[in-house]
């Protein structure tokens, strides 16, 4: 039953930045690049997932094997109260019961870049998107509308990027997320650009 | 940890929260707990382990309410809000409770998310609290009569008007303060009152004295105890549980949600812990029945009797709404058990017995909790239209898969009977209704 739930709201400075940047509706791959940034900086400052890579092994070595990650019979399963590490177990049991087929075919990288995609997209939701979401319905968002845009900043570049770069560097040390890309105009068109608009 | 060797024999607990010096626990001065109304209407003692599992139960409430949970402005982002908790509790039969230690410590890690360390000891011959000293009268239990948890809630009172009308009933209590007795006398008595069978109360009462942590995750397993307890006492080795699926399951609103700040009491696993501890306790089969798993809370609501709707009126669902410091006793309107109580009595097409005067005095939290819900609503709603219900709902709620005792096709039923309660125009209008009202509390 419901009884006195807990429900974290709080921001910190980068992701009330990327809530900023929906109320003010601006195009979706600066968004993309915000949360980017912004999960970069939560996964660094709650020190990485160590044994993320490892946890990707065992769950393509599982899969592989014939076998579900995640044993029904030891459920509740005791999860870790760290909770970058708790996401990424989640995660783990989560792939193992939905996908244990594609994960058997793949390699135990390839796994692990599955999992920390999906990692990667659950700190963003825990830390940030989640909780402003609140926050952004009552502002006037349609919650499906943004229900969809969250799903697709979850699968964007930047993100994959980050996952990437955090499965080379699990203690996250140093992670910084991917710079933002503009795309690149013809040297004729950018005789027309006002300078300012390329800073 | 282990704080100290343990004494041979002794009456009080000990306990230490986070490494620190072991302090005592005592009975009648941090803690009370009375089952005087329960071993009287029996005419007997409690049997030893009813009386130990409950002795250990308000021990680890008393210690969920007087160790405090770290500040969240002091904890690092990363951490829960995880505790380190050792107690040493004295029993009748410390063996007996010493095997199945790890059996709690699993149980009450998963209602908790604290790390506990139980040790047992022997209890000095005639100190439990609820040893007894004076003679018996006769037993006032009617026979045949199933012992069924009852709150004082919505859920509870529903399912046990709604079995009144085939059986009698044993209603075990808990309560922690005059006021929540008050309520839970009351809408007893309107039950008794609407239905032909009769309901016996039974209840015990617990209170802590300068307890500071609001959270009480343990809460579950006290009022789970206390039914197990008295079914053991009378005899049987079941209990009925009314509790709606949604609420017990109790996804998480937000994904910044984690563990236990989306309580269990009364979770399926919760269930099957304490099921699972009953049996090994007693070396005999204990069944908890809950035949409300599949519904949603509109969908109990619905299956008591019209003759008892005042009963219904008369329960209090609200977070706070048992606590003794709040003026008038008035439900918030604001928490999510608020919430939760005017959706389903508004699906249920009983939005008559919601307060015309239902506050709402916490316009933030009012706000912030009701988009949160519909927030939660949206997610369930584009899992259940994708192809693969059940696949999408795992993804995007890995906590469903600790829910192994319903069935896939249960859960996807049940989801999408509570998601179709919120897309009726009924639900829109009183959504709207309400943040009307709001935006008129706040202009005043």
């Amino acid at each position: 039953m419901p009884d006195d739930d807990r429900l974290p709201r709080s921001l910190t400075g980068q992701w009330r930045r990327v809530m900023k940047a929906f109320q003010a509706g601006e195009p979706p791959e600066d968004i993309a690049y915000h949360v980017a940034r912004a999960t970069a900086d939560t996964v660094r400052r709650t020190h990485g997932i160590p044994d993320l890579p490892a946890l990707g092994v065992q769950l393509q070595q599982a899969a592989a094997d014939g076998l579900s990650g995640y044993d029904r019979a030891d459920s509740p399963r005791a999860l870790p109260t760290r909770v970058p590490a708790r996401l990424a177990r989640q995660a783990a049991d989560a792939l193992s019961a939905v996908m244990r087929d594609r994960l058997a075919l793949t390699s135990p990288e390839g796994a692990a870049l599955i999992l920390a995609r999906r990692v990667v997209a659950d700190v963003a939701y825990s830390f940030g998107l989640d909780r402003m979401a609140p926050f952004l319905v009552a502002g006037g968002h349609n919650p499906a509308e943004l229900h969809r845009q969250f799903e697709n900043l979850a699968q964007s570049n930047p993100l994959g990027e980050l996952a990437r770069r955090l499965l080379a560097h699990p203690d996250a040390k140093g992670l910084r997320a991917p710079g933002r890309r503009r795309p690149r105009l013809a040297t004729a068109d950018l005789m027309d650009v006002d300078v300012g608009e390329l800073l | 940890m282990s704080a100290s060797a343990p004494a041979s024999s002794s009456s009080a607990a000990r306990f230490a929260s986070n490494g620190s010096d072991p302090r005592p626990l005592l009975f009648g001065i941090d803690v009370t707990l009375s089952g005087q109304a329960v071993i009287r209407r029996l005419a007997r003692e409690l049997p030893d382990e009813a009386a130990d599992l409950m002795e250990i139960a308000a021990s680890i409430h008393a210690i969920d309410r007087l160790a405090s949970r770290p500040p969240y402005r002091w904890r690092p982002e990363e951490s829960m809000w995880t505790r380190s908790l050792w107690a040493e509790i004295p029993v009748r039969e410390p063996d007996r409770w010493r095997q199945q230690a790890p059996r709690l410590v699993r149980l009450l890690h998963w209602l908790t998310d604290d790390d506990w360390d139980l040790e047992f000891c022997q209890l000095r011959l005639g100190t439990g609290v609820l040893d007894v000293q004076q003679g018996f009268l006769f037993e006032t239990v009617p026979s045949g009569a199933s012992p069924v948890l009852f709150s004082g809630g919505l859920d509870s009172a529903a399912g046990l008007a709604a079995q009144l009308v085939h059986e009698d009933a044993i209603a075990v209590s808990v309560h922690t303060n005059g006021w929540m007795w008050q309520v839970q006398r009351r809408v007893l008595a309107a039950l008794n009152q609407a239905s032909s069978r009769h309901c016996l109360p039974l209840r015990y009462r617990i209170s802590v004295s300068s307890g500071t942590e609001t959270s009480q995750r343990s809460r579950g397993f006290l009022f789970l105890a206390a039914g197990v307890a008295t079914a053991w006492a009378v005899r049987q080795d079941q209990l009925r549980v009314f509790e709606n699926g949604i609420g017990a399951i109790n996804l998480p609103y937000l994904r910044s949600q984690h563990g236990s700040q989306a309580s269990k009491s009364a979770h399926p696993a919760t269930l099957a812990m304490v099921q699972e501890l009953a049996t090994a306790v007693s070396g005999r089969s204990f069944l908890i029945e809950a035949p409300a798993m599949m519904m949603t809370k509109a969908e109990l609501v619905r299956l008591a009797p019209l003759a008892t709707r005042k009963a219904l009126e008369l329960t209090v669902s609200c977070d706070a709404g048992f606590s003794a410091r709040v003026p008038e006793h008035r439900p918030c309107g604001a928490c999510t058990s608020c919430l939760l109580r005017c959706q389903s009595l508004n699906a249920a097409g009983l939005a008559n017995l919601i307060p015309v005067d239902f506050p709402a005095r916490r316009k933030d939290d009012w706000q912030f909790n009701v988009n949160a819900m519909c927030w939660q609503v949206t997610r369930l709603r584009a899992c259940l239209e994708s192809p693969e219900p059940w696949q999408r709902l795992i993804c995007e709620f890995p906590e469903l898969i600790d829910v192994t005792q319903l069935t896939k096709e249960e859960v996807v039923r049940l989801y999408r009977a509570y998601v179709k309660e919120w897309d009726t125009d009924e639900h829109a209008a009183w959504l709207a209704g309400l943040a009307r009202r709001e935006s008129r509390t706040v202009a005043l």
